[in-house]
């Protein structure tokens, strides 16, 4: 059965200055696509003056480094408990070797000093992972701040 | 399958990880702080998981869509896996979440260690990872197979 939402978290992912870190990604099982409709990204920087974060929507072939491989994996997490359907995507946090291939999709400056950015894709627009593909949140920051955001999606 | 080959393969990732666990300022040694938040820790065991050098390792077969754990990591995670079934022997299972369900009623039943292997198809995947990582708190590492 489709419309298996999930979201997938991460919570206080370091990031060093001035390198660039993927910190979120999902990869979509063979032939199941998987529809990314929200991206979630948010900085625990306490310094106004900082200049902010580039935020990187990536699409990534995970060519290298699959979730799971060089990173921290994550369990995809079901909004409706009750459904029984295991989530055929898989995730992870924390690259610390980048995957490849990735393909900048769309780019966002977010403040480090609380900043937020809830992206939510439209109804009509929402961002295809192709069976075996997958979708990386990719961030370079100047400073030294922790990320906390998500990735939300169904299958 | 060659087990022992992989088997080393995973002692070796351990070791790496026994040997960061020495070292301040790798973010695994256990007084490591988050360079932000310095009440936070950041290594595993000081956030609810095993050592890092304790953690289980899997190889994920991605042309044949499968997980494989080897060897002591194989009986180590089936261990953990009838432990948690356990748990649930007096829980009506009617009332339990689904991935509680599906696994307790489908998935597990169908795993057992053979020859030294553990194979878990990728599709059911994430059910057994919720059990091992979330439920029974124990940290994985992956790797590419072969």
């Amino acid at each position: 059965m489709a419309h298996n939402k999930v979201d997938v978290p991460a919570s206080t992912v370091a990031l060093v200055n001035g390198t660039a870190k993927s910190v979120l990604g999902v990869k979509a099982a063979t032939n199941v696509c998987f529809k990314l409709t929200e991206v979630h990204i948010s900085f625990d920087g306490n310094t106004s003056s900082n200049a902010p974060a580039v935020c990187e929507s990536m699409q990534s072939t995970f060519a290298t480094n699959g979730p799971g491989t060089n990173s921290t994996s994550v369990t995809p997490a079901k909004r409706d408990t009750g459904r029984a359907e295991t989530v055929q995507a898989t995730a992870a946090k924390t690259w610390t070797t980048e995957p490849t291939v990735l393909t900048l999709q769309r780019v966002i400056d977010i403040g480090q000093f609380n900043g937020v950015v809830i992206n939510m894709f439209p109804f009509d627009c929402p961002f295809i992972v192709i069976g075996a593909q997958g979708f990386v949140l990719r961030i370079t920051s100047p400073n030294n701040v922790n990320f906390s955001g998500a990735l939300s999606g169904e299958e | 399958m060659d087990v022992d080959k992989y088997q080393s393969i995973a002692d070796g990732i351990r070791s790496k990880y026994a040997i960061l666990e020495d070292i301040p300022g790798s973010g695994f040694h256990d007084n490591d702080r988050n360079h932000v938040n310095q009440t936070l820790f950041t290594a595993p065991q000081k956030n609810g998981l095993c050592r890092a050098s304790e953690n289980l390792v899997y190889f994920t077969d991605r042309d044949e869509e499968v997980v494989y754990f080897f060897g002591s990591d194989a009986e180590r995670a089936y261990e953990l896996i009838l432990k948690w079934t356990d748990s649930f022997k007096r829980v009506n299972m009617a009332n339990a979440p689904g991935t509680a369900r599906n696994l307790y009623l489908r998935l597990i039943p169908k795993v057992s260690v053979k020859d030294g292997v553990l194979a878990i198809w990728l599709c059911d995947w994430n059910d057994f990872h919720w059990l091992l990582v979330d439920e029974m708190r124990v940290g994985m590492t992956g790797n590419e197979y072969p």
